[in-house]
């Protein structure tokens, strides 16, 4: 059976470059192809719900959803909460990953419930080394929720 | 005494119509020798017949014998000297030798002494007679009773005693009076035979005296009573009596005592008294007058409110002070306003009222409140004549009002202050017979100067605190601005700096990107231009984090906790072991106090300071980095100091600035935010920030902080 690539990872970022950045990073551990990159908050929330343009989507959930804080529409806290919120999208693992160290931010989003808070670093080096560590090991290493979409090794 | 005279009328008109009728029948009696003879031997009286030549007793009766004890035959062996107690007998002599022929003589009464020694007054009456040739008297000696014994004995009472004894009749006059009324009162007998009581005694006492004497006439009883009897010389002597009226002989029996010197030693003691008691008075007038003073004094200062103060004190000047009390202040128009009007009865404080309605005030009048408050001097009228009040008043009514309120005697005083005057005090009397003396004036005018610094105080004091409020005010709200201004300023570097960081990580990232990209067909130039994009881009990364730091100091709450500050600098110390590496650092850590203060913001000064330190101590081969504490006036001061490259101190000013360095990026890295950092929460904690160096001799960073009185 032909099956679609299994998508494991969700970016929701709304800047370009840091898109390219991102997927340029994860690139370096072959992990660009599990990558579904949605620019705003309410596409996220239609590519989790399989909604709108994601109605056909294969079932599951990704094994991490990497989320921008500073997102058009619907922001990232708002994602994050329906997602922690959500009875069958609740176990999905939430990175954010953000410019912000705001405490508020930080504090926001530990209360709603996020696995993991990333401040992306300037440098690009070490960019490139933080979102790495993050998808090989969500994306690789961790024990995905049941359900949830998995890269096929 | 009716019945009496009348007896005796009827007697003698029967003796006169006996006589008329010529029956007089005098019995005859012819007595013989023998019975003459008996007479003489058995009269009842001691009588005898002595030898006037020799003295000698020529015959005696038998009652001479039973009287005196002797025997016929002892008596005709003496003489009458012998009868007589031997003091008597020179006065015997006299006698005889001057009224020896005297037919009948009533010599008197004489002491005689019996044979036992007894001695016993007699009353002698002598005869001149002749017996045998010689010539003789015939002497008839009648004895004293015992009543008359005690009442001679009684008499001599009388005769020896400094008391006045005298028998007064009903009408006055003196039937009897003592020796002593000569010498005490100078008046003879004879002088005052023809002078009543009435004429002796001092007029102001005669009412009395007599008053009580009548009171008593009735009974028997002693009235007892003083009175002033005047002396022959004038002088007036005080006399206590004690009397005892017999009205059955129309007369008072009366012993009277001089206790003149009693009289004058009381009158010395009440004068006396009298002075202790003015004195006491006085002295209670000064106290009362202190007291007042007092009272208004703390009355005055209790509060600032000095309109209701100076009520109080109005309050307390009546009664005690005057009948009236006003208070006038001036305003700012120059013209006075009434601040307190104050008598005991209300209704007159409104009479009051009424009048300065109907007489409003006028600034020029020659006298008065107007004159006062023009010269500042005190004016006192202490007799308004009705005429006055008749010449103010424009109207009968007014007039009745004037009178109404009876101002009597007025004391204007002004309270002047420091040169000027701010009103006046008016106090009134109204009744005619008090008036303002020195010593009131005195106490108003006292009274006056504390009011008027009251008054001045209590103004300076509400100018004070207005300006207090204003300039509160005014700091509130520049503070508010400050605020506000702070608040935009850390929020403007807080989103800038935020928002900054993506681009730069963009511009990092695909610079290195590029660079990969390029890196076989890039010369080394350009490969250099590309590490040099790189690297300012992380400069500014740098620049934008420390920005942010910066930013959230100033922003985030403080949280205080006591914090041992010398467990802080040993944790960082130890967090900075990997910067230290192999160097040789030599930490000197004093004691350190333990203070209030949010531990993270207190862990980034020493983060700070010591990295400094360490920084500025790398070209040495040892560094001495030291932190040590002191206590200075309720302040802890800590001081990091190190063996460093030191700084001029000509540009110590930039030091703690936002982004300055005396150092260039190529010798020492960093950002110049670290101690712009240290400086706002050194300040955000109340404390200071300084420093002291010297080009490569090291320096010294100082902060203070407030002390919790711990450690």
């Amino acid at each position: 059976m032909i099956m679609e690539a299994i998508k494991s990872i969700l970016l929701a970022e709304d800047n370009g470059m840091d898109v390219e950045l991102t997927l340029e990073a994860l690139g370096r551990h072959r992990l660009a192809n599990d990558v579904v990159v949605v620019g705003d908050g309410a596409e996220a929330l239609d590519y989790l719900h399989r909604r709108g343009k994601f109605e056909g989507r294969p079932e599951g959930n990704p094994a991490v959803v990497l989320l921008d804080l500073k997102m058009p529409k619907v922001d990232g806290l708002k994602v994050l909460k329906e997602i922690k919120e959500d009875a069958e999208l609740r176990t999905t693992p939430v990175v954010v990953l953000t410019s912000s160290k705001e405490e508020t931010d930080l504090v926001k989003s530990y209360k709603l419930g996020v696995n993991a808070y990333v401040v992306k670093p300037v440098d690009f080096h070490e960019f490139v080394e933080a979102v790495s560590k993050l998808g090989v090991f969500w994306a690789i290493v961790n024990e995905p929720p049941p359900g949830s979409l998995r890269r096929n090794q | 005494m009716k019945n009496e005279a009348k007896k005796n009328n009827l007697m003698e008109r029967n003796l006169k119509n006996k006589r008329k009728a010529g029956k007089t029948d005098l019995p005859a009696v012819h007595l013989n020798d023998d019975q003459y003879r008996g007479f003489f031997e058995s009269n009842p009286a001691p009588m005898w017949i002595y030898d006037l030549d020799t003295l000698r007793f020529l015959s005696v009766n038998d009652a001479a014998v039973f009287n005196y004890g002797y025997t016929k035959e002892d008596f005709l062996a003496m003489t009458i000297k012998d009868m007589y107690p031997d003091e008597d007998v020179p006065r015997l002599e006299d006698h005889i030798q001057r009224d020896a022929h005297a037919p009948i003589d009533d010599s008197g009464v004489w002491r005689h002494r019996s044979k036992t020694g007894k001695i016993f007054h007699v009353r002698i009456t002598s005869h001149k007679m002749e017996l045998d040739g010689r010539k003789a008297k015939l002497v008839l000696a009648r004895a004293f009773t015992d009543e008359m014994e005690a009442g001679l004995n009684f008499a001599r009472f009388a005769e020896l005693s400094d008391d006045l004894y005298c028998v007064v009749e009903n009408g006055g006059g003196f039937r009897m009076v003592n020796p002593a009324f000569e010498r005490s009162l100078g008046y003879a007998a004879h002088d005052l035979k023809s002078l009543t009581y009435r004429d002796l005694v001092h007029p102001e006492d005669l009412e009395a005296g007599m008053a009580s004497l009548n009171a008593r006439k009735a009974e028997r009883a002693a009235v007892n009573f003083s009175n002033r009897l005047r002396c022959k010389d004038g002088r007036y002597k005080w006399i206590s009596w004690n009397t005892t009226p017999v009205t059955e002989e129309k007369v008072v029996y009366a012993i009277g005592r001089d206790i003149s010197e009693q009289v004058q030693a009381e009158t010395l003691i009440s004068k006396s008294l009298e002075r202790e008691k003015r004195a006491r008075q006085e002295a209670e007038k000064v106290n009362n007058r202190l007291a007042f003073l007092v009272e208004a004094s703390t009355a005055l200062s209790e509060s600032f409110d000095y309109q209701e103060r100076l009520k109080a004190v109005a309050k307390l000047a009546v009664p005690r002070i005057a009948d009236w009390c006003a208070v006038d202040i001036l305003e700012g128009d120059g013209r006075p306003a009434r601040l307190a009007v104050v008598h005991s009865d209300p209704r007159m404080v409104e009479y009051a009222f009424e009048i300065q309605r109907r007489y409003p005030y006028k600034p020029d009048a020659p006298t008065g409140l107007p004159k006062v408050l023009r010269t500042g001097r005190t004016e006192v009228t202490n007799d308004i004549p009705d005429e006055l009040l008749v010449a103010s008043a424009r109207t009968e009514e007014d007039l009745k009002l004037f009178r109404k309120l009876g101002l009597k005697a007025a004391m204007i005083v002004p309270l002047v202050a420091f040169g000027h005057t701010l009103g006046a005090i008016t106090l009134v009397y109204a009744e005619s017979n008090r008036k303002f003396t020195e010593d009131d004036r005195m106490l108003a005018e006292d009274l006056a100067l504390r009011a008027a610094m009251q008054i001045d105080h209590a103004r300076l004091y509400s100018e004070m605190r207005e300006l207090n409020v204003a300039l509160e005010k005014k700091v509130d709200e520049r503070t508010a601005e400050l605020q506000a201004v702070n608040r935009e300023l850390e929020a403007f570097s807080y989103s800038v700096s935020h928002d900054l960081r993506a681009p730069l990580r963009h511009i990092h990232g695909f610079a290195d990107l590029l660079a990969r990209h390029v890196e076989n067909t890039m010369d080394e130039k350009g490969k250099r231009y590309l590490r040099l994009i790189s690297d300012s881009v992380k400069e500014m990364g740098l620049l934008i984090d420390d920005l942010l730091v910066f930013s959230r100091m100033g922003r985030t709450e403080m949280r205080k906790n006591p914090v041992d500050l010398r467990d802080t600098v040993e944790s960082v110390v130890n967090g900075m072991s990997q910067d230290i590496g192999g160097r040789q650092v030599e930490w000197k850590i004093s004691r350190l106090p333990i203070v209030d203060a949010d531990p993270q913001m207190i862990r980034l000064v020493f983060q700070n300071l010591l990295g400094n330190a360490l920084k500025y101590t790398r070209p040495r081969e040892k560094a001495v980095i030291s932190v040590e504490s002191e206590e200075r006036d309720g302040e802890a001061v800590i001081c990091v100091r190190d063996n460093g490259v030191g700084f001029d101190m000509k540009y110590a000013d930039n030091l703690f600035g936002v982004f300055q360095r005396l150092h260039n990026s190529s010798d020492f890295e960093g950002t110049g935010i670290g101690l712009a950092n240290v400086r706002r929460i050194v300040q955000r904690h109340g404390g200071r920030t300084w420093a002291d160096g010297k080009v490569d001799c090291g320096a010294s960073f100082y902060f203070s902080l407030p002390m919790t009185g711990k450690g």
